[in-house]
């Protein structure tokens, strides 16, 4: 048996934590769609692992995105 | 001064048309509100998440601009006028300096439509590789500051069209 060295805290299951991220751009529409599900929907904390912080400015981003076009709003057809 | 980033979405038919007086009209309303233009880039014409008044596809111009933050307002309303862009999104660079110029995911750069042998303007061949002056980083804006949301003007509820690419 591993010893389990659980050090607290010791990885952040917010993947924008691990990388040090201090903005989501909205402009990103990569990163944006792979945040959404198939439906254009921001996927849940819960279902992501981001953090309240992160998850905001990926809202945030993506609403922006929305109003640009570049994203669509939930509920498109299909 | 302070430092904005301005995204414009242009109906696909007109950017590819009537670029040149586009992009005139745009940037002259900015520089009409004192505004200093630093980089301009445009993103060439891409299939829109959704239709914006009847339009489905749509060509992009995002410009980083110095202005007075007093003016924004105005320059708001003159944009929402103009019948140059579909929408626009203003925002404050929060860090104060001019991003490189450098693809958007899968969103490449591209060079600005020409005018195809146009009748009425005289092609002033628009050869802009951005001089890129370094814009002079003011102090770093603290987080969350005031972000500027575009008036909005949002569309009326359409939403089809799955995403693309
Ligand atoms: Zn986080």
């Amino acid at each position: 048996m591993a010893p389990k060295s659980r050090k607290f805290k010791d990885r952040a299951r917010c993947r924008f934590c691990r990388e040090k991220v201090e903005r989501i751009d909205y402009k990103d529409v990569h990163l944006l769609q792979k945040l959404t599900t198939g439906q254009g929907k921001l996927f849940s904390r819960k279902r992501s692992g981001n953090c309240a912080r992160h998850q905001r400015m990926a809202k945030l981003a993506l609403k922006r995105a929305r109003f640009m076009a570049l994203m669509p709003y939930v509920g498109g057809q299909g | 001064m302070t430092l904005y980033e301005c995204m414009f979405l242009v109906e696909a038919g007109r950017a590819s048309r009537h670029w040149e007086e586009t992009e005139k009209e745009l940037t002259g309303i900015l520089e009409k509100h004192g505004a200093e233009i630093r980089r301009q880039t445009f993103y060439g014409e891409r299939k829109l998440a959704y239709p914006v008044k009847k339009h489905r596809r749509g060509a992009y111009l995002l410009t980083y601009f110095e202005a007075d933050p007093a003016v924004i307002e105005e320059l708001r309303r003159d944009l929402t006028l103009s019948e140059a862009a579909l929408r626009y999104l203003i925002l404050k660079v929060e860090d104060g300096v001019v991003p490189e110029e450098r693809s958007l995911g899968t969103w490449e750069p591209t060079a600005r439509p020409q005018p195809a042998a146009a009748p009425e303007t005289a092609p002033e061949p628009e050869a802009k590789a951005a001089p890129e002056p370094e814009a002079a980083p003011e102090e770093a804006e603290a987080a969350g500051g005031g972000e500027a949301e575009a008036a909005a003007e949002a569309g009326p509820g359409e939403a089809d069209a799955k995403e693309e690419e």
